[in-house]
């Protein structure tokens, strides 16, 4: 017989109220008519499939109609922008606050990795704060003794054991938030954008972790870090304001859905003004576009970018170079000439000049990227124009790779005698 | 909101749904009695964190706690013994009077404001982790607690100072000290939901609680007739505050009958507002929340 679902979320929904002051009125209304029996006209058709009551005045769906089953072993990912409705979600299943629609059940012992050092008392030692936490978390005194080595090991503080937490770093406090958490044995585990503080070696430490929690529990994981949600998640939700749009296994799919939804920052211009790009262009094959605009680009395919400057009267030269920059803001492609730097055109003679780049075989990964058009001076002393998100690609390849980019090797092998 | 709790095998199951379960009161009755050992153990812990963190910080620690009482006792003594104002003690030698007033009406104050204010420190645990949360009144209560027996202890050390002699009736003065704690915890724990949304019912109470000391037989004794007797007689700390009085000193009006009455309502009404405070805890999250 295999072993029930331990959360099961059919059809639930939560409203939120934008103005303070309704809010605590509503607030208010939904406590007295949940404690007076003759005021309950509104909540009672709430069930699936029936209508709900409708929204009042300034509340909207901060989470719609969700639903999702998971099993231990299972990790959903939730992805979204900020405010799609992932907190929300979460406190939802951590059985904090209850739906205005729907039903949501969870079996076992739930438990949330969320900003770890809630609850740590910043005068007492790091040894007290273990204890105090992990009765919080709800671990039985002996419970506590037989793992306390373990998680003093895990935290690894040093001698800042006995000190007042007051005197710890935010990311030392952070590690013994993690280690006390990473000692519970949950059956359901709710994870929310907890490896963001640390240093490289704890992240790593805190993955591998999760990693092993994830074995024994039903995991939520909740990240912006896609990495991450390729390396943990089996099924993924991309979330847009309240909105499912997208749940399934095929996590490239997912994220190119999620990454599709940046509407993209404003064009920003920068730089001392002497050179001003009139226009570009970005072409792939079929697809073309210009300032402002998104190329569609297939994983491995040529792709050309176009720009034609004006210069003011002085300028001898520039050097012009690409840069695309992936949604989480980190440069992952520089395009330049062959000494590795931006290609340098002579402006003597004429005022205005049209740059083309041609690359060949993109080898980036799927997702959005930002285009920046740099030009500055031979001597990188001075930027003439620096333009950023001058248009956008969008590429698409078929992988549940997370890596920024996939390239494509000539593989051999040959067979060895084992001798 | 209906949440249900029952085991199947070793895992215990929570549903959530928006309906109204039939008794919301009998539900979160069974949660507080099914959470009550790691409620109860938490909120040890909690209470230990709470004084042991205070008490670090602080160089005079439990000084605080005796100096307000005793401060208020010196100024009323001092007013009554150069005759600026005249207060009837029935009879009872004043400093002890105002003493045993002033530490009767103090835990009548502090169990409202305990409980009043006993989520306000764990507003960032609410919306991130799930813990038996009465534990947090538990804790508040434990503290209060704490302080009255520090405060009987002062009036033990007062009473043998002022060279009285120290009856069995004292445990029965304690008895009154604890009951009007509850009384004041229950007046808190019914006003935390509301006021946890609005404000203004905590500054509200703070602010009946400064002028009611006034109206409340603290530091006089009731009268023994008129509308300022009548008033006095419908407040339910007056007949804590006199027959605690009584029974420690040994004259005095004491009003036993309605010192029950007070007691077992109270007791009842703190429960009931612990049941409130389970009951309101997620509307509180959800629009607190952060």
């Amino acid at each position: 017989m295999t072993e029930p679902s331990l959360v099961v979320a059919e059809e639930i929904s939560k409203k939120f109220c934008r103005s303070l002051h309704r809010s605590l009125w509503y607030g208010l209304h939904d406590l007295t008519s949940a404690i007076l029996p003759w005021n309950r006209e509104d909540r009672g058709n709430a069930t699936i499939g029936q209508p709900v009551r409708a929204l009042r005045r300034e509340e909207f769906w901060a989470l719609k109609d969700v639903s999702f089953e998971l099993r231990r072993g299972d990790c959903l990912g939730v992805i979204g922008h900020n405010g799609a409705g992932k907190s929300t979600l979460l406190k939802l299943v951590n059985g904090l606050i209850t739906p205005d629609t729907g039903r949501l059940t969870t079996r076992g012992r739930v438990c949330a990795l969320i900003e770890l050092s809630a609850g740590f008392n910043p005068i007492l030692t790091g040894r007290e704060n273990i204890y105090n936490q992990a009765t919080l978390l709800g671990f039985s005194r002996e419970e506590t003794q037989r793992k306390f080595d373990s998680i003093v090991d895990f935290a690894d503080i040093g001698d800042f054991l006995d000190t007042p937490l007051r005197n710890y770093s935010t990311g030392m406090a952070m590690r013994l938030g993690f280690a006390v958490a990473a000692h519970l044995e949950p059956d359901v585990l709710i994870i929310d954008e907890v490896l963001a503080v640390g240093d490289i070696s704890f992240r790593f430490k805190c993955m591998n972790a999760i990693g092993q929690l994830l074995q024994t529990s039903a995991v939520i994981f909740v990240s912006h870090a896609m990495p991450n949600i390729v390396r943990l998640c089996s099924e993924l939700m991309v979330l847009d304001r309240g909105q499912v749009t997208y749940h399934g296994r095929d996590l490239a799919n997912g994220i190119g859905q999620y990454q599709a939804l940046f509407s993209g920052a404003p064009q920003a211009v920068s730089g001392s003004g002497e050179i001003v790009i009139r226009e570009l262009t970005i072409q792939s094959g079929e697809s073309l576009a210009d300032l402002g605009g998104t190329c569609a680009v297939a994983h491995g395919a040529d792709l050309r970018f176009t720009v034609t400057i004006d210069a003011a009267e002085h300028l001898e030269g520039t050097r012009v170079q690409f840069v695309l920059w992936n949604s989480e803001m980190l440069p992952v492609l520089d395009v330049v000439a062959s000494n590795l730097e931006g290609t340098y055109i002579d402006l003597a003679g004429a005022r205005r000049a049209s740059v083309s780049a041609y690359v060949r075989q993109t080898e980036l990964n799927s997702g959005k990227y930002s285009l920046s058009v740099i030009a500055e001076a031979q001597d990188h002393t001075r930027t003439f124009c620096r333009h950023d998100n001058a248009a956008y690609i969008q590429v698409n390849a078929e992988t549940t790779s997370g890596a920024h980019s996939l390239t494509v090797a000539e593989w051999s092998h040959e067979e060895l005698s084992a001798s | 909101m209906s949440e249900s709790f029952h085991n199947d095998g070793s895992l215990r199951i929570r549903v959530t749904t928006p309906q109204q379960a039939r008794a919301p009161f009998r539900r979160v009755f069974r949660e507080l009695t099914a959470n009550a050992g790691h409620a109860s153990v938490l909120a040890w812990s909690l209470f230990r964190r709470d004084i042991s963190a205070e008490h670090r910080q602080s160089l005079l620690g439990y000084f605080w706690l005796l100096l307000p009482p005793v401060a208020s006792t010196l100024v009323w003594v001092f007013l009554t013994s150069q005759q600026v104002i005249t207060l009837d003690s029935a009879g009872v030698a004043y400093p002890l009077f105002a003493l045993s007033g002033t530490v009767l009406w103090t835990a009548f104050n502090s169990g409202v404001m305990a409980t009043l204010n006993a989520l306000s420190g764990a507003r960032m645990l609410l919306p991130k982790v799930n813990f038996p949360h009465e534990a947090l009144v538990y804790s508040a209560l434990l503290k209060t607690g704490l302080e009255m027996l520090i405060a009987a202890l002062l009036v033990g050390a007062a009473i043998l100072l002022l060279g009285y002699e120290l009856r069995p009736a004292f445990a029965l003065f304690c008895l009154a000290l604890l009951m009007n704690t509850i009384v004041g915890a229950a007046v808190g724990l019914v006003a935390l939901p509301v006021s946890s949304l609005y404000p203004d019912i905590s500054k509200g109470i703070q602010f009946i609680l400064r002028f009611g000391f006034f109206l409340t037989p603290v530091i006089y004794a009731v009268p023994a007739s008129g509308p300022a007797r009548t008033l006095m007689l419908a407040n339910p700390v007056t007949p804590i505050i006199t027959t605690g009085r009584a029974w420690l000193t040994g004259s005095g009006e004491a009003m036993p009958a309605a010192f029950a009455i007070v007691s077992i309502s109270s007791l009842g009404a703190m429960i009931g507002g612990l049941i409130l405070f389970k009951i309101a805890l997620p509307f509180l999250t959800e629009r607190l929340g952060s």
